[in-house]
Parts: C-alpha cells; sequence; structure tokens
C-alpha cells in the first residue's frame, strides 16, 4: 500500500491531511493511538470530515480507485 | 427382517446422526442463518457487524455500524478479535458470509450468524456514510487521511 498511499499524499497534498502510523514500532504514538481508537488489524483506513467527524473506516488493502472515491467524498 | 436388527441400526443411525451433529459445531457455541430483526437486535446488544463484500460493493451502500472486510482477508482480519463476541457476516446474497463463518467457526469463534440474504434481501436503509465507535479526531479544517500499517 506504500507506493499508493505515498502517491496520494502528493496528490491530495493542501487538500487532505495524511496521518501514517506505523504500528510495529513498540511504545510508539502509532501504537496508543490505535488502542484507542480500537484498531486491531492492519492496514486500516479512517476517514475524518473538515470538522472531525469519521466518515467511514476500512480494515484491509484497498484499491487507488477505492482510496480516491473515499477521499474525494470527504468534506 | 428381523425387528430387532431393525431396531439397532436405527439406533445406530441416530447416534451417528447426534455425533455428526456435535463434531459440525463449535462446542457451546452458535452458528445460525439470521433475518433483519435478528440482526438488528444483535448489534444493539453489542454485536460486531461485518460486511464482507469488496470494498467497491460496501462504498455503494452498507448496513449502518458495519465494518468491511473483505471475505479474503477475514482469517487474518480476525486474529485479534475477542472469540467470546458475538459476529454478524452479511455479503450480497448470503453465500460470501456463509464461506466466512465457516472459516471464523474454524478459528474458534463462538457465536456466529449469517444474514442468509444479505443486502440484497435487507429491507432496512443502505447508507454510504458511516460513523465508527470513535466519534471524531482532532482536525486542522482539512480532511483527513488516517493509516494505520505496517509498512516499513
Amino acid at each position: 500500500m506504500k507506493p499508493i498511499v505515498d502517491g496520494l499524499r502528493k496528490r491530495y497534498e493542501g487538500k487532505v491531511e495524511f496521518r501514517i502510523y506505523n504500528v510495529d514500532e513498540p511504545g510508539s504514538e502509532g501504537v496508543a493511538l490505535a488502542d484507542e481508537m480500537g484498531v486491531q488489524y492492519v492496514p486500516t483506513f479512517i476517514f475524518a470530515n473538515a470538522d472531525g467527524s469519521i466518515s467511514g473506516q476500512q480494515v484491509g488493502e484497498m484499491t487507488e480507485d477505492a482510496l480516491v472515491a473515499r477521499l474525494d467524498a470527504l468534506k | 427382517m428381523n425387528p430387532k436388527k431393525v431396531i439397532i441400526w436405527i439406533a445406530i443411525a441416530a447416534i451417528v446422526a447426534v455425533i455428526g451433529y456435535a463434531l459440525g459445531r463449535p462446542a457451546g457455541g452458535v452458528q445460525k442463518d439470521i433475518g433483519d430483526q435478528e440482526l438488528t437486535d444483535l448489534v444493539a446488544q453489542g454485536a460486531r457487524l461485518v460486511d464482507v463484500r469488496s470494498p467497491g460493493e460496501y462504498g455503494m451502500g452498507h448496513i449502518r455500524g458495519a465494518e468491511n472486510v473483505p471475505v479474503e482477508q477475514i482469517a487474518t482480519a480476525a486474529q485479534g478479535w475477542d472469540r467470546g463476541q458475538a459476529i454478524v457476516l452479511y455479503c450480497a446474497t448470503g453465500a460470501r458470509s456463509s464461506d466466512a463463518m465457516a472459516t471464523l467457526a474454524s478459528m474458534g469463534f463462538k457465536k456466529l450468524y449469517n444474514h442468509a440474504q444479505g443486502t440484497s434481501g435487507w429491507t432496512g436503509e443502505l447508507t454510504t456514510d458511516t460513523t465508527t465507535s470513535s466519534g471524531t479526531i482532532e482536525t486542522s479544517g482539512k480532511p483527513v487521511l488516517v493509516e494505520f500499517t505496517s509498512d516499513g
């Protein structure tokens, strides 16, 4: 997924903020946040609107088209 | 035929049937097909609701509150799940969710429910938007994509 996500990060620069957390780093912010949000599987994507409301969550890999569709739907 | 032999064969057949039934389901567990109302009731009682269709199908519309775990990823995704929690599975017609139920049963999950008719038979609303149990996150005024990954 990394190449796809990295490409989309550039494409949506200035429009969507990308926060990537690596949960393989023990004691990292990512691990703590994953626990807090109840994330149990990687990759998990969480899509949030500008007001902070979460519009959706996707467990498992996604195609680029599916990611683009979800990003374009964010408000 | 000797009546005693008939009775003995019937008894043997009954014992085999009972053993077969017992082996076919998890000890102390539940695996059953359900309809709309049972799905709604189970979710209200805290069951995990899982849509095992593809992300594209899920994006077109899903039952509110469902998380999307495509059937080919269910075994990996479920490794960290609570095996005592009730899990409700659905797909488009009940076939993929039935496969997912069999996979989870083999992993030791005890309370498994398959919405037999899937989204094609669901009489409730389908939504393209969901709110997760997390509620909200802080943003800087722009939409956010959060990815939890193990990629380098």
